[in-house]
């Protein structure tokens, strides 16, 4: 079995630590920085990504070949600086102000990275000017908004304000997600779409680059 | 009976996943996200973390707080058990096939439904009203329960704001400070953020509801496999963990709430995250809350009666029955949350007359089967004797009306039914439009408490700056 079909199994096997020194191996055997991110861990991840749509892997499944990915990633990234890589996409993704739940982000920024996307954590309690601060400074595709809370949803309006207030609104697309949000409600506040999991998270992301 | 007889956990066991609370609190310790609160924990003994805002609780203080808060009991005029709404963002429209966002005119339905369903014994508006600025939506739910309600209510409250205008509300329906301290005009449902953390608006409005001695449930929501590990045992002592974590703040508070432990723990759909609201497991864990709850000398108010099913079909009413059914045996004061469909999606108005139905025949079989003289009816069945029957007997007329009889539920014929047949969300439908329609909703305060809960809602719109 070649080191990168090795690579690629051990992100379906969900080993992470196997990955990273693999992937390391891989480069101290002078293979090129993207074909090992290609033919290694993107194929990996890409199989894993099928078998959770077919529900044959379950989601703390999925999350830990997605960090396999990561870290795998990590390991290789510092090499790929001179080779034209680019992620899929950049996403800033946070839990709105006033809500310090964080699990179904966390859910969302995981399954992101394992699909390739540069993934920007504002974190919990997020007000408008931190998004606004952060998309100036990342200038990301994609800005993802979280709240589980009724009276938080309220900020998630703000936030989409603020963006158009700052001038950053049309350089990206807005999505929303959490317990009481709806693809209604993310209509109404303008954002681009709404996705009711994780997984419709990242086929949404997909979709809104795309087109 | 049965009631009050169901154990999935043994005592010892019971025991065994409350040492482990203790030790969690202790050990691991728990966010207070209030650095006031974490000075007040210090000064009762806990070991506290200014910097990451954690508390140990030591076990001793746990236990004393337990020994010393009191449990929140049901008022003696009030059926065995809690027939409680639950509060949910959509109205589910049978007749559409769609969900909504809800709104005050729905709100409105709800209580007025509430106070007609007999088996429903706590009232909510349903749903959040979205017609409204949402932020200050919970003022809207409190008022039109202050006001239109005539049973005890259950609403949320978001901020540190709105809790002292519901403060002020419920004072002014109550008569006053002394008044609304002997009342449950405010039961607030305190929920930490799993795992192990409660948030600085939270533990603001439990200072503010537990210095007026209002009822409060806590209402942890640990999600086995996500926001508490994929077992079961484990998932329940990290519940009681936070539980506790609540008790033990107001007790050094020194507030005279008394308290429902318990709360809404959820079981994960493994294959994607969602919260799942109906599973075997989800029973077996309320179960074991409800046990560690009456262990501490708590009512437990935990949830059951869910349904992931999208629809009134068989699943909905298996998955609400079986749940219902099992929490009933085990003595839960409460079978909450009422109306709720399709995994939390939304509320339903006829779900809730099907499950008042549905409660209905639990509270038959609470009363269980009365034994004396008369009920072994030895006498009548002499005077029949062999062959004959007992309808024109007087002991059958004294007894005829004692059974339940069904609302929605049908007992007709096969014949009967199919010449006209209804399925049960239409008959639902039909009792939800006569109550409506026969029914006004109806001032349950006087002229001059309402307007002076207007007068509070008012304020705080143009406070908010709100429209």
């Amino acid at each position: 079995m070649s080191l990168l079909e090795k690579i690629k199994n051990s992100i379906i096997e969900m080993e992470p630590e196997l990955t990273v020194e693999l992937t390391q191996s891989a480069l101290a055997e002078g293979i090129a920085p993207m074909e090992i991110v290609a033919g290694g861990l993107i194929s990996g991840i890409e199989i894993v990504g099928v078998k959770f749509k077919n529900d044959e892997v379950f989601l703390p499944e999925v999350m830990m070949s997605a960090k396999a990915f990561k870290d795998g990633f990590a390991a290789v990234s510092p090499k790929l600086k001179d080779s034209g890589y680019e992620p899929k996409g950049r996403v800033l993704i946070g839990s709105v102000k006033g809500d310090i739940h964080d699990i179904g982000k966390n859910i969302v920024v995981a399954l992101l990275q394992g699909n390739g996307y540069e993934v920007h954590d504002a974190g919990v309690d997020a007000p408008p000017e931190r998004f606004v601060d952060m998309v100036r400074e990342i200038k990301p595709n994609v800005v993802g908004m979280s709240a589980l809370l009724t009276t938080t949803m309220a900020f998630m309006r703000d936030t989409v304000s603020a963006l158009k207030d700052a001038g950053l609104r049309d350089s990206l697309k807005i999505i929303v997600g959490g317990a009481p949000v709806s693809a209604d409600f993310a209509k109404e506040i303008g954002a681009d779409g709404y996705g009711e999991d994780a997984g419709e998270a990242v086929d949404l992301v997909k979709s809104l680059l795309a087109s | 009976m049965i009631f009050n007889k169901l154990d999935v956990v043994s005592t010892q066991e019971i025991e065994r996943i409350l040492d482990t609370s203790y030790r969690i609190l202790e050990e691991v310790g728990f966010k207070y996200e209030w650095d006031w609160a974490l000075e007040l924990l210090e000064k009762r003994g806990c070991k506290v973390d200014m910097a990451k805002q954690i508390a140990c609780v030591p076990r001793s203080l746990t236990l004393e707080a337990v020994a010393n808060m009191k449990p929140l009991a049901l008022p003696q005029d009030y059926p065995k058990i809690f027939w409680a709404p639950w509060i949910g963002m959509n109205i589910i429209d049978f007749e559409t096939k769609t969900k909504r966002a809800g709104t005050l005119n729905d709100c409105r339905n709800v209580i007025n439904l509430v106070n007609h369903l007999e088996n429903i014994s706590v009232s909510s508006t349903g749903v959040v009203p979205q017609d409204v600025p949402i932020e200050i939506s919970d003022i809207y739910m409190a008022e039109l329960l202050f006001k239109y309600s005539e049973k005890i209510v259950t609403t949320w409250t978001y901020t540190i704001e709105s809790a002292h205008d519901l403060v002020e509300m419920a004072k002014a329906v109550t008569g006053g400070e002394d008044e609304l301290r002997g009342s449950r005009m405010i039961n607030y449902l305190a929920e930490p953020v799993s795992p192990l953390k409660l948030s600085k608006h939270s533990l603001e409005i439990m200072k503010v509801y537990g210095e007026l001695d209002q009822p409060i449930n806590m209402g942890p929501m640990v999600q086995v496999g996500t926001t508490g590990p994929a077992t079961l045992a484990g998932s329940v002592a990290l519940q009681m963990a936070e539980n506790l974590a609540g008790l033990v703040y107001l007790y050094c508070l020194g507030s005279n709430s008394p308290m429902a432990l318990g709360g809404p723990m959820q079981t994960s759909d493994m294959r994607t995250g969602r919260c799942l609201y109906a599973a075997p497991e989800l029973s077996l864990i309320h179960l074991a809350l409800v046990a560690c709850a009456h262990h501490l000398g708590f009512m437990s108010g935990c949830t059951s009666g869910l349904t992931d099913s999208n629809c009134m079909d068989f699943q909905s009413g298996w998955d609400r029955g079986l749940s219902m059914m099992l929490l009933w045996a085990a003595g839960s004061e409460s079978i909450g949350m009422r109306g709720e469909i399709g995994g939390g999606e939304g509320f339903c108005l006829e779900s809730l007359v099907v499950e008042n139905e549905m409660g209905g025949m639990l509270r038959v079989l609470s009363e269980g089967i009365l034994v004396n003289d008369d009920t072994l009816a030895l006498d009548v069945i002499e005077k029949v004797g062999i062959g004959g029957n007992y309808l024109m007997e007087k002991h059958t007329m004294r007894h005829a009306r004692d059974f339940w009889q069904p609302g929605v539920f049908t007992q007709d014929t096969f014949d009967k039914y199919w010449s006209e047949p209804k399925p049960i969300e239409q008959r639902a439908r039909e009792r939800v439009e006569k109550v409506l329609a026969e029914n006004s909703l109806e001032l349950q305060v006087s002229e001059d408490i309402a307007a002076e809960i207007d007068r509070i809602v008012s304020r705080r719109v143009k406070a908010a700056g709100l429209q």
